[in-house]
């Protein structure tokens, strides 16, 4: 991305206002990993709810890891819900998505530090997505 | 001269905030619509008031396509160039929305200052 976020105020306070939101988001995905043995369709979709928002924003704002990991998530759950696999299903991504969300989770604690963790993408948790695993 | 308006739908604040700070950097008025719904309510209530639509795809009320078909069938305002911010299914959405008459594609998550290029292509300096 081309803008410098440092050299204007009200550029660095957007940006500032974003960073300070990815701990709200982290704290939404706390509360949904702590949902999914009891609700697990309700928790998965808070999950890519909060993926889908990431996927779509986070690289205009220089994290572009926050991006692809969102985008993997929010693929991963949009194949889940799309199949229509029932129950079973779900409950087995559930117990899937202690992984992934973790490394979402960590993620998102690096970019409320200012930081774009790029080694998170290595995380086996979000390889397997990739691989078909 | 007055400057040019653009009518911003977007639901997703930080989204909102970086386009209507860039573009109004660059000299250009940006009004928000929260929701599809108030876009439509907007180019109704002002059919010539804005020179372009950046319109996101996916918002509460009336989603991007809902805009889109209105702008696109409402004759007020059917020659509005409107630039669709696409997320997912990049590939799908571009054609549902070249289908459905949008002028111009930009993919989530964006570079602010390609979208100011894209921007000055389609209507021109900001006055």
């Amino acid at each position: 991305m081309t803008l410098d976020w440092d050299g204007d105020p009200e550029l660095k306070a957007i940006r500032d206002d974003f960073v300070k939101s990815l701990s709200d988001r982290s704290e939404i995905l706390r509360v949904a990993l702590s949902q999914l043995a009891d609700d697990a369709p309700g928790a998965l979709r808070d999950i890519q709810q909060v993926a889908h928002k990431l996927a779509g924003t986070a690289a205009s704002y220089g994290f572009p890891t926050l991006t692809r990991i969102g985008e993997m998530i929010d693929d991963r759950l949009d194949e889940i819900f799309s199949s229509n696999r029932g129950m079973t299903a779900l409950n087995e991504e559930a117990t899937r998505a202690q992984g992934y969300v973790a490394v979402l989770e960590a993620a998102l604690r690096e970019g409320a530090a200012g930081r774009d963790d790029t080694g998170a993408l290595d995380a086996p948790a979000l390889k397997s997505l990739t691989s078909g695993a | 001269m007055t400057q040019k308006r653009i009518l911003l739908a977007e639901d997703e604040a930080h989204i909102a905030k970086l386009v209507e700070f860039k573009l109004g950097k660059e000299g250009y008025a940006v009004e928000l619509a929260s929701n599809g719904g108030v876009a439509i309510e907007k180019l109704r209530t002002e059919p010539q008031g804005f020179a372009l639509l950046i319109l996101d795809v996916m918002m509460p009320v009336a989603d991007g396509w809902e805009v889109l078909r209105f702008v696109r069938t409402e004759s007020a305002v059917k020659g509005l160039p409107v630039l669709m911010l696409t997320a997912k299914g990049h590939q799908k959405d571009m054609a549902n929305a070249a289908e459905l008459g949008a002028t111009q594609f930009l993919k989530k998550p964006f570079d602010p200052t390609e979208l100011a290029r894209l921007v000055r292509k389609l209507v021109g300096d900001p006055k």
